[in-house]
């Protein structure tokens, strides 16, 4: 496998995970009933 | 249980988990296991993935943000179908009709989607059975045809193939799980099968990544190889009649290289062998590979299949719903970039060959080549068997999110309690899956005709139709303030630019190559077939036809929705 093959792959991957594990962090993180993060706040 | 007077009942999703993994579930499906990693090593992995995240973050992520809005809007107004969410949201009867296509494309999707799982569940407990522990190529394509029955119309059902029970369990366990509701049935079943069925893909990925090199008389099939040829952005591959037979490495010297050439030309003595070097610049300057890409997305998302906005209208008012879709949409692309993209080509390329994956259609890739690929993988049974049921679960919960737009229709329209409607439904499913099951020659031709005219050339229209309800009778401002409500993630600032403009822009290339390929360049297999009034192709789109001509009528025929809402009464987002 090249340099840049191995690149390409790490960078997908940890893209979508990336993003998949941020998502469901901040699904989970915050109580679903709560209007707006912004309004709770105040 | 509701009252009468109360219907439509209020149902809503119990959480916003539940919500994620229906959305997650439903998107999740053949196309991710068995035709992205095709597609991706195809094209040559870098190139192809550039075009593949362009397309997911400019059509994919807004596409689906649309219909998520549109349903949601839909749903507060007391639509849950997409005839009666365009009607509520547009204030004209015009869109209603016209929404009867987001209801008609994913029933006839449902019609071979209930076949393809008779097929994965078949196939789970031929190979836990060992019927599937055969030794040859031939062999494996044998059993293929005398299980689906492909050698001739009705096969499947006279030559004694055990296809048909499968068939009617998976019919069963779909209308079951449709019967149970929304969140009974649909959100219970994902809660627990979307998980499960990320577990089993993880167990088959660390099975397929220590296969090291199964075969020593062959020191070039192994993992690396596998992972080369799906990821590199460049590499030298030898082809036979513009197929794809072998890669080589690029440990290889010249000598090896010289020898590999010689082995593949011995195996294919009166063909020329011809070197082909797929670099990035070359991959990313192919228009095919930006469609292919694209079209990818458009149909992995399920985008336009009238489910996610019939998912979407069951979200409460103030719930997000941005970063729901946004995370089902990641949880998609984790599974078919993440799991499938490193587990079916490395699988193949290291127990058959890079020939065995090279240019493998969806189901050759899916039911001939990874059935022999688990025959020759040490303990291939029971990983085969894990692999057939995740396919199946994967199918399964696509394939109720398929039905669940013509149960909403039903009800909201005809007023059907959920028993009634699961059995109109079941009744419509059934008579065209088993015309599908029955024209089963010519290449599957019920099948295929379905999938052309219901699973891409509606759906292509369909989402056009969301486009344009979206911008230029909601207002994209509209549409996005919606969007916004309850949302934890700040939207883009661009978004609206993007839906406007890059969005319709990419769906109309896309949509305008593949009318060209398909229509003006050269008359469509499936348009002559239904020319030539052959009935395996006729049938099919027969029985599509009445039921359109029934939807029409069942919309013209309901008392609700039948006045025009006046605008003021609408509650404003």
């Amino acid at each position: 496998m090249t340099l840049s093959g191995i690149i390409t792959m790490i960078l997908s991957i940890g893209f979508v995970w990336g993003l998949l594990i941020v998502c469901v962090c901040r699904l989970i993180r915050e109580p679903t009933d709560k209007p707006t993060s912004k309004k709770s706040k105040n | 249980m509701t009252a009468k007077s109360d219907y439509p009942p209020a149902v809503t999703w119990n959480s916003q988990l539940g919500t994620m993994l229906a959305v997650a579930g439903s998107a999740v499906g053949f196309g991710n296991f068995l035709r992205f990693p095709g597609l991706a090593a195809q094209y040559g992995g870098g190139a192809f993935m550039i075009a593949y995240f362009s397309a997911f973050l400019l059509l994919g992520v807004p596409l689906c943000w649309v219909e998520w809005a549109i349903g949601r809007r839909g749903g507060i107004l007391g639509g849950h179908s997409c005839a009666s969410a365009f009607m509520l949201i547009s204030h004209s009867s015009v869109w209603k009709y016209l929404g009867i296509a987001g209801v008609l494309a994913p029933l006839g999707i449902g019609m071979y989607y209930m076949y393809l799982e008779g097929w994965t569940l078949g196939y789970c407990w031929s190979t836990a059975t060992g019927a599937l522990s055969l030794h040859s190529s031939e062999e494996f394509t044998d059993f293929f045809t005398r299980f689906t029955g492909s050698a001739a119309d009705g096969a499947a059902y006279t030559d004694g193939s055990y296809l048909p029970y499968f068939f009617a369990m998976a019919i069963v366990i779909n209308l079951y799980l449709l019967y149970r509701g929304i969140t009974r049935g649909i959100e219970r079943f994902c809660k627990w099968s979307v998980p499960v069925l990320l577990i089993t893909a993880l167990i088959i990925l660390i099975r397929v990544l220590t296969l090291g090199t199964p075969d020593a008389t062959h020191p070039y099939r192994n993992v690396q190889q596998g992972l080369a040829y799906m990821w590199n952005p460049s590499k030298t591959v030898l082809m036979v009649d513009d197929k794809t037979v072998e890669m080589i490495p690029v440990t290889a010297s010249e000598q090896q290289a010289r020898h590999i050439y010689n082995q593949v030309q011995q195996a294919y003595p009166s063909k020329q062998v011809v070197h082909e070097h797929i670099s990035l610049i070359r991959g990313l300057s192919n228009p095919d590979l930006w469609i292919t890409a694209a079209g990818q997305i458009f149909f992995s998302l399920s985008i336009g299949f009238g489910t996610v906005l019939t998912y979407a209208s069951y979200v409460a008012r103030r719930k997000d719903i941005a970063l729901v879709s946004l995370t089902a949409n990641a949880a998609n692309e984790a599974v078919e970039v993440g799991l499938a993209g490193m587990m079916i080509v490395p699988a193949a390329v290291s127990l058959l060959g890079v020939a065995a994956a090279a240019g493998a259609s969806t189901f050759g890739l899916g039911f001939n080549v990874l059935p022999e690929v688990f025959a020759a993988m040490p303990g291939g049974r029971i990983f085969g068997t894990l692999f057939f049921g995740l396919l199946f679960l994967a199918s399964v919960t696509s394939s109720i999110s398929i039905l669940q737009p013509t149960m909403a229709f039903l009800e909201e329209f005809w007023r059907l309690k959920r028993t009634q409607s699961v059995v109109m439904a079941g009744l419509i499913i059934v008579v065209g899956a088993f015309a599908v099951s029955w024209y089963t020659g010519d290449g599957m031709m019920a099948l295929s005709t379905l999938d052309f005219w219901m699973g891409t050339m509606c759906l292509y229209l369909i989402s056009a139709l969301y486009l344009v309800l979206f911008r230029a009778v909601w207002g994209t401002r509209n549409g996005i303030r919606e969007l916004g409500r309850g949302s934890r993630i700040p939207l883009p600032r661009g978004l609206g630019f993007v839906i406007n403009w890059i969005t319709p822009a990419i769906l109309l290339t896309i949509f305008g190559s593949w009318l060209y390929k398909n229509i003006f360049q050269s008359t469509s297999e499936h348009i002559r077939n239904l020319l030539d009034g052959k009935p395996g192709a006729l049938l099919p789109m027969a029985w599509m036809l009445i039921i359109y001509v029934f939807m029409i009528f069942v919309v013209h025929t309901s008392h609700r929705f039948h006045k025009r809402p006046s605008k003021p009464t609408l509650p404003t987002p």
